[in-house]
């Protein structure tokens, strides 16, 4: 699936306004100064994610997951290398950085940043596209890239992949959201951003 | 509002459930939060959720759950961020941890808060995380103990003592590698040997009390102990013990550090010896020096007395009997003086192959025919200078020793070899001379299959006056010391009493040439001016009244101050100058130098009571001048005397070195 340039620029503009939204409420949550970018958006085929996110591939992750349904269904996720999410726990809750063990404190931590900022894209999409979505609570799973993937509805072969940069204070840690989309799911989505183009 | 008793499914579960509709009013307060809370679901029900708890009013609470109200997705609340939405308070005071999740219920246009306690979980975790704590810094430190432990324990391996760790039974629980190395004990035998039986056999030592007394008293011991190898030899130690206490201070083993000393006792051992000899030779040395003295003055007063009795045979004889007795004593006396490096000595290049053939000869004559003489020379080169009537003097020593080993044995053999050193053959030398090593040495052996020397004798067969004969001077191998230490070579000797005895001696090969000078003939005898110079009258006197019997004007000094004041006086009449070298005030070589500034042409005598070789090298520079040694062989005088006055304004070399 290639993207015009235009659908890339509104797609990318969703998800910035997205997680702009959500590094507000990060903000808000702890105190810190949260800046959060999404520097790039890709539309990606299932055999072109390994390629596109070699490290992510072989590495443990730390993921958090979110069913949506409506106009267009799909997953949205969250994920991180889980010492780089170790690192973000640390920052955010000022604990003492003496484990990179993510027990089901800090877990529970992750999956609420991970909810603030795919609350804040699906937000986005949802609000600038005028479609309605219904969404289920979103889980947390240490994973692998590959049974993220099973599990994220096995059948998907379409993914937007969308890195975002964290800066807490002077701390800066690399995520991903990817939503995984089956095709004719994106196509909807597509079609709805074409029709919003048109208006 | 919804009406609860349409789903009492609601009050059996463990979460807190509440809902609020789009304007915040609670419509649900299930039976959880009723019991957590202790607020009546009659009481809070159509209330504002954020008046009830103004604490979610704060933004972090109240834009997200007005997100969900506008039909967003759910959101989640943490306990590690938040620690409680509902304010529940605990029994034992503290609120209840809780994990909140928000949804939006669009069938029902309600927001439904589902509240998990999390309170024993977060304690589990806390605790969990606290153990992993402890445990991880208790892994470190074990790790860094082990490391130590790994770096103390090399170090223990490596060391060059021998350590070994012993329990209260005295089985050894420990050895080092040094331990197996100094005893020739393998692994096998030192886990089957206790400490007292199988190391310390000799009972005698109190070994065993000592071990006793550390266990007992906590006391650390040292001392030394003879060990035994697993071969039955034993060496000397230095022994160390010190307790090692457990935990509760109860003393339950000990650590024997233990260092070979043996090398170092033999280093000692041949320090002293050398420190013997130095002195024995000062002590002997003086002695022989002032009866060489006392034996010159006897010499000419017996030679004057002898010329004075002409006229009475008997008397005459007698002077003569009494002159070859001084001679003798003055030949025991050449002898101490060897010993002491202190006697006349008269080195010649010579090859010492061709020369022990020649001794071998000699010798042949000096033995029983019972005894079969063996020469090993081969064929080689063994440039050496030496003094050739000390060295065969010496050898005939030790000849005449082996002759006497041999006693009356039908079988006697003395073999006399020669070769040089040999960096293989002589290896075992080279251990207690190292010396040796350097190679241009020649090694001389006297061997004989006589009686042997016993092991307690052995040291002392070198010193002055030590002789297990009857009738033995005890100066035969010391001369043969001093001999061999005046040529700059070793000597040592091995012997098995009933086996024989070998000496080995090593000598420096030398190749150096010097002009061979020949003995002048004697000369006409002429009356000569001479200033005779000497600090001891006993010299002095009978010495000038010798050389005036011999027709010469003589005038005394007593020192070379004197001489040199005597001399200005007339210094163009003297026609020799006799001069003795160690004087107070000015010694000979200085009241000499300056007379030579006024006469350059002035023959010069010098006499010594001391080695040559000391006064040599400066002396030998001086024209027209010799080297003699007291007591004076009076003919020798006469004719020197005549020679260099004689050859007065010659520009005679000195001859001092091959003067005798």
């Amino acid at each position: 699936m290639i993207l015009t340039d235009e659908q890339r620029d509104v797609l990318t503009e969703l998800i910035n306004i997205g997680v702009w939204h959500a590094a507000s409420t990060l903000n808000v949550l702890i105190g810190h100064k949260v800046s959060l970018v999404v520097p790039e958006v890709k539309i990606l085929a299932m055999d072109q994610l390994s390629e596109a996110l070699p490290e992510q591939t072989r590495q443990s992750l730390a993921t958090v997951s979110m069913k949506f349904h409506g106009d267009f269904d799909g997953y949205s996720s969250l994920i991180f290398p889980t010492d780089s999410a170790s690192i973000l726990i640390t920052s955010l809750t000022d604990e003492a950085p003496d484990s990179d063990e993510l027990d089901e404190m800090r877990s529970g931590t992750l999956t609420e940043v991970g909810n603030i900022l795919l609350n804040g894209v699906m937000g986005s999409i949802s609000n600038m596209l005028n479609t309605t979505l219904g969404y289920c609570v979103p889980e947390y799973h240490e994973t692998s890239m590959h049974k993220l993937v099973q599990r994220n509805c096995g059948d998907a072969d379409t993914f937007l992949l969308a890195r975002t940069n964290f800066a807490i204070d002077n701390l800066k840690v690399e995520g991903y959201v990817i939503m995984f989309f089956r095709i004719e799911s994106f196509h909807r989505l597509m079609k709805t951003i074409n029709r919003e183009l048109a208006a | 509002m919804i009406d609860q008793s349409a789903f009492p499914l609601l009050d059996h579960m463990t979460s807190g459930l509440l809902a609020i509709d789009r304007q915040a009013r609670v419509v649900l307060w299930n039976s959880q939060l009723e019991q957590w809370t202790d607020i009546p679901r009659a009481d809070i029900l159509g209330k504002d959720l954020f008046e009830v708890f103004p604490d979610l009013s704060a933004d972090a609470f109240k834009l997200r759950i007005e997100q969900v109200l506008s039909g967003s997705a759910p959101v989640i609340f943490s306990p590690q961020l938040h620690h409680h939405t509902i304010p529940c308070p605990l029994p034992e005071g503290g609120m209840r941890i809780q994990k909140t999740t928000v949804s939006w219920l669009p069938e029902h246009q309600l927001a439904l808060f589902c509240i998990d306690e999390q309170t024993e979980q977060q304690r589990l975790i806390s605790q969990h995380r606290q153990d992993t704590r402890e445990l991880k810094q208790e892994l470190l430190r074990g790790q860094e103990l082990e490391k130590r432990n790994a770096h103390l324990l090399e170090a223990i391996e490596q060391a060059g003592e021998a350590i070994i760790i012993t329990n209260r039974a005295g089985d050894i629980e420990y050895v080092n590698s040094a331990f197996y190395q100094q005893t020739g004990w393998n692994e096998e035998e030192t886990r089957a040997i206790a400490v007292y039986d199988g190391l310390f056999s000799d009972r005698s030592s109190h070994f065993e009390k000592h071990i006793n007394d550390v266990f007992a008293k906590g006391q650390s011991w040292q001392g030394r102990q003879d060990i035994i190898r697993s071969d039955g030899t034993t060496f000397t130690a230095s022994i160390s013990i010190a307790p090692i206490s457990n935990e509760s201070e109860h003393i339950t083993h000990a650590i024997i550090i233990q260092e070979d000393i043996s090398r170092q006792l033999e280093i000692e051992r041949k320090l002293r010896d050398t420190q013997k000899q130095e002195a024995l030779v000062t002590l002997v040395g003086g002695i022989a020096h002032d009866f060489n003295n006392i034996l010159a003055g006897m010499t000419g007063q017996t030679y004057l007395a002898a010329r004075e009795v002409k006229d009475m045979p008997k008397t005459a004889e007698r002077m003569q009997k009494l002159q070859k007795l001084a001679q003798e004593a003055a030949e025991i006396v050449a002898q101490l003086l060897t010993f002491a490096r202190q006697g006349q000595v008269n080195n010649k290049e010579m090859p010492l192959g061709s020369f022990l053939k020649e001794f071998c000869k000699l010798a042949a004559h000096n033995i029983p025919e019972s005894i079969r003489l063996v020469s090993n020379i081969p064929h080689g080169q063994y440039d050496f200078r030496g003094d050739a009537n000390q060295l065969q003097q010496a050898l005939l020593n030790i000849v005449h020793n082996a002759v006497e080993a041999c006693g009356n044995q039908h079988d006697g053999v003395i073999e006399i070899g020669l070769s040089n050193i040999d960096s293989e053959t002589d290896e075992p030398w080279f251990i207690n001379h190292p010396v040796l090593r350097k190679g241009h040495f020649m090694h001389l052996y006297i061997k004989d299959n006589g009686a042997g020397i016993a092991a307690d004798a052995l040291p002392r067969i070198f010193d002055p006056f030590y002789s297990t004969k009857q009738l033995g001077s005890g100066l035969g191998l010391a001369m043969v010391m001093g001999c061999i230490r005046h040529h700059h070579g070793l000597i040592d000797v091995q012997s098995t009493p009933g086996q024989g005895t070998t000496l080995h001696i090593f000598l420096p090969r030398r190749a150096q040439q010097t002009a061979e000078t020949a003995k002048t003939p004697a000369m006409e005898l002429q009356s000569a001016d001479i200033l005779l110079v000497d600090d001891d009258p006993r010299v002095l006197e009978p010495a000038r009244e010798l050389l005036e019997a011999m027709g010469h004007r003589i005038t005394l000094a007593e020192d070379g101050k004197q001489a040199w004041e005597i001399f200005q006086q007339r210094s163009e009449d003297w026609d020799i100058l006799i001069t003795d070298m160690v004087m107070p005030h000015m010694n000979g070589l200085e009241s000499s130098q300056l007379m030579r500034g006024l006469r350059p042409d002035l023959p010069i005598i010098y006499a010594t009571a001391y080695d040559q070789s000391l006064v040599l090298d400066d002396t030998r520079k001086i024209t027209n001048s010799v080297l003699l040694t007291k007591p004076f062989n009076l003919d020798d005088l006469d004719h020197l005397i005549a020679e260099m006055t004689g050859a007065k304004n010659a520009d005679v070399q000195s001859k001092a070195a091959n003067r005798s």
